[in-house]
């Protein structure tokens, strides 16, 4: 199963691409997704409370069960100006 | 000698051309502190309520923040007040630049500009020594040409200029202030008051000091802050801001569901999409246009750059990058993705001083009222102003500025203004109080319903309030029992950030030490309840401003309640959300010790705070 992770600056600068194909086992949360990311994505707390998930475009808690081809996006406060 | 303050107040008086200096008081300076602060108290004093904000005795005030013109870092920002023709309210805009200190540095705390001249004039002050000076050859020039010619003209090239373009010359209701190339006190119509008075600009040089309490402890406070940006855990934000600017989330905040999307009708992923705000990263854009770095005074970030576009049509060669706000305004907001269209926008209405949020808020409207057929072609004289087309945004932006058509004359005046003029599209517009709501969705970060609904200046994403809070708690940010007191400390705070002079930014990351930049200044000590007790004290001031214009939670226009989710939206991160900004409205006024149903504070409430006695009487409370 593969999940597509959106990524926005400064890890899209990083990894030169605007998403990550991350593969899964069957049953993974949104929270395991976090627990993986957070040793690849740098500088990007994820797991900070204050971190808002989009999965296919809907808000996301971090109980949800992912499926295969789900998009998921983090929107984090820096975003705004 | 009060240390932080040069000690006085300017008060010109353009119809009789009288000019006053006055002492600052100690106990405004303490009660006040800068900024806004010191403009509310001065303009209730000195203005009489039900004033035409466009008439002679409209005051209009130019205050830098308390630790502007220090070297207190991030500390350049100054603040226009004046009571606004958009909302006919109270009414401050804040710009940050090279302009507040340098008026500080020329003897003064705020100037404040009384009538109105016969003919265009702009004012010279140059080290405490000040003249009206003739501006008929200015009348017409823009934001450049203005400045160059005064420096020209009085052969002096390290002075700095507040000004105001065309558009505030035909007191356009979106006109701004405009200071440095492009920094603007854009919010509220403030640039249309200048306009009012015949007042082109005004020219600051100063080499004189602010009077510093304890100028190495300064050292160390500046030397601790910069420690906590570098090594703090919140270094990698800033370094990103430092490097990309305030766009640097703009795809981000599109696709996540805080930047609005086709007139607050769309959704980022569906209507805006990925391939749309690709081109609108700073990441993205800096490689083609990006020629330097820009800072405001005092400051060690530089979330500015300076662009240059060279070709195409939209060719506007060097220019200031465009700051978020801009970005979500001339893109996802009117679903346009042509990023060299959006600097041309955001080009013009520096040049010819406008607020970019306002002009973007208002084309937004008229194409959303063009796409449903409630205007017509004749009526926007042939402007085809469907969804992102390019050309039509920055022909309709160019008559905006320079009201060369009917339908320019028309989107001057504002959405609402427009849409009462034409009798038609209210259901269409994103304003309260007549002023078109910042590029925050409030169907996101639902915080920001609260202050755009109450705040003293409605409509502002740099006022106080859980908006910005919200974005970094999604999982309680739709719970609205009980945010009343956070909601008003986060305000009390926002108030003496903003007073101070200082820039939101690092202060939104944590990076702030407000106590002891006002020690080192001034020698005051004040604690975090002091500080609290100051900011609530500055904000009751300019409530108590519009409140006696009047005001009631009644009479606050809002043609309808698309900010607030109703209806709510289909899809995207906050579908079906409705707001219940009248709850967090009630929770904050609650807080606030304000009556329920007029909002008039409670006597108690504001004999704890002090310094406020003659609105105590005015209220008879
Ligand atoms: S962070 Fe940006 S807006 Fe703030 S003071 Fe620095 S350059 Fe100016």
């Amino acid at each position: 199963m593969q999940v597509f992770v959106k990524l926005f600056i400064p890890n899209k600068t990083i990894f030169g691409a605007d998403e990550l194909k991350i593969d899964i086992s069957e049953g993974t949360s949104v929270e395991n997704l976090i627990n993986v990311l957070s040793n690849k994505l740098v500088d990007i707390p994820l797991d900070r409370e204050d971190t808002t998930v989009i999965v296919n475009e809907k808000r996301a808690s971090r109980e949800q069960i992912l499926k295969d081809g789900d998009k998921v996006m983090f929107f984090q406060i820096l975003a705004g100006g | 000698m009060l240390n932080g303050f040069m000690g006085k107040l300017l008060f010109v008086n353009l119809t009789d051309g009288t000019i006053e200096e006055r002492k600052l008081s100690e106990e405004i300076a303490k009660n006040f502190i800068g900024g806004y602060g010191i403009g509310a108290r001065v303009l209730y004093n000195e203005m009489k309520p039900g004033v035409d904000p466009l008439g002679p005795d409209n005051v209009l005030g130019f205050i830098p923040g308390l630790l502007t013109g220090t070297k207190a870092l991030f500390s350049g920002r100054y603040m226009v007040v004046c009571k606004s023709p958009v909302t006919r309210g109270w009414n401050d805009a804040n710009s940050g630049g090279y302009f507040g200190p340098e008026l500080r540095k020329a003897g003064f705390d705020g100037v404040f500009i009384k009538g109105a001249a016969k003919d265009p004039v702009y004012l010279w002050i140059n080290n405490g020594k000040v003249e009206i000076r003739d501006a008929s050859g200015l009348w017409g020039k823009d934001i450049v040409d203005t400045e160059n010619t005064i420096k020209e003209e009085l052969g002096e090239k390290n002075l700095r200029v507040a000004m105001i373009g065309p558009a505030g010359e035909k007191m356009s209701l979106i006109a701004s202030v405009m200071n440095d190339g492009h920094r603007a006190a854009g919010r509220g119509g403030s640039g249309a008051v200048m306009g009012s008075k015949n007042l082109k600009a005004i020219a600051v040089r100063g080499t004189l000091q602010v009077p510093i309490a304890n100028p190495e402890y300064l050292k160390t406070v500046n030397k601790n802050i910069v420690a906590a940006m570098k090594n703090g855990p919140v270094s990698p934000i800033i370094e990103t801001l430092s490097r990309y600017g305030t766009g640097m989330g703009v795809v981000e905040a599109i696709l996540g569901g805080d930047g609005p999307v086709k007139n607050w009708t769309g959704v980022g992923f569906s209507d805006f999409g990925e391939d749309g705000s690709k081109e609108m990263s700073p990441q993205v854009a800096d490689e083609k246009y990006r020629v330097k770095k820009y800072a405001c005074a005092e400051c060690v970030i530089g979330c500015g750059a300076i662009y240059n576009s060279k070709e195409g049509k939209y060719a506007v060669g060097e220019t200031g990058r465009p700051e978020y706000e801009s970005l979500v305004g001339f893109g996802s907001l009117m679903m346009n993705t042509n990023y060299e269209a959006m600097m041309k926008c955001n080009h013009i209405c520096n040049i010819m001083g406008m607020d970019t949020i306002a002009v973007a808020g208002t084309i937004a409207w008229a194409m959303e009222c063009y796409e449903k057929g409630i205007i017509t072609l004749e009526e926007t004289c042939g402007i085809e102003l469907n969804w992102g087309n390019a050309d039509a945004i920055v022909q309709a932006v160019q008559v905006m500025a320079d009201q060369s058509t009917e339908f320019g004359k028309l989107l001057a005046l504002g959405s609402l203004g427009a849409a009462n003029k034409l009798g038609k599209g209210f259901e269409c517009l994103v304003t309260i109080n007549g002023i078109e709501l910042p590029m925050h969705d409030s169907r996101f970060s639902p915080g920001f319903s609260r202050t755009y609904y109450s705040d003293p200046t409605p409509g502002r994403h740099v006022k106080g309030g859980l908006g910005w809070y919200n974005l970094a708690t999604p999982k309680t940010k739709y719970n609205y029992e009980g945010t009343g007191q956070m909601d008003k400390t986060i305000t009390a705070g926002v108030e003496i950030v903003n007073c101070l002079g200082l820039c939101l930014f690092p202060d939104m990351f944590g990076i702030k030490s407000h106590s002891e930049y006002i020690k080192a200044v001034t020698g005051w000590e004040l604690g975090e309840e002091d500080l609290l007790q100051t900011g609530m004290r500055i904000f009751n001031m300019r409530h108590a401003f519009n409140l006696r214009e009047g005001w009631t939670p009644s009479n606050i226009n809002i043609p309808n309640k698309r900010f607030a989710g109703e209806p709510p939206l289909e899809t995207g991160p906050a579908s079906g959300v409705t707001v219940d900004y009248e709850l967090l409205t009630k929770n904050f006024v609650e807080a606030m010790d304000w009556n329920p149903s007029t909002w008039i504070p409670s006597r108690s409430s504001l004999e704890q705070l002090g310094g406020l006695e003659d609105v105590i009487k005015d209220l008879n409370i």
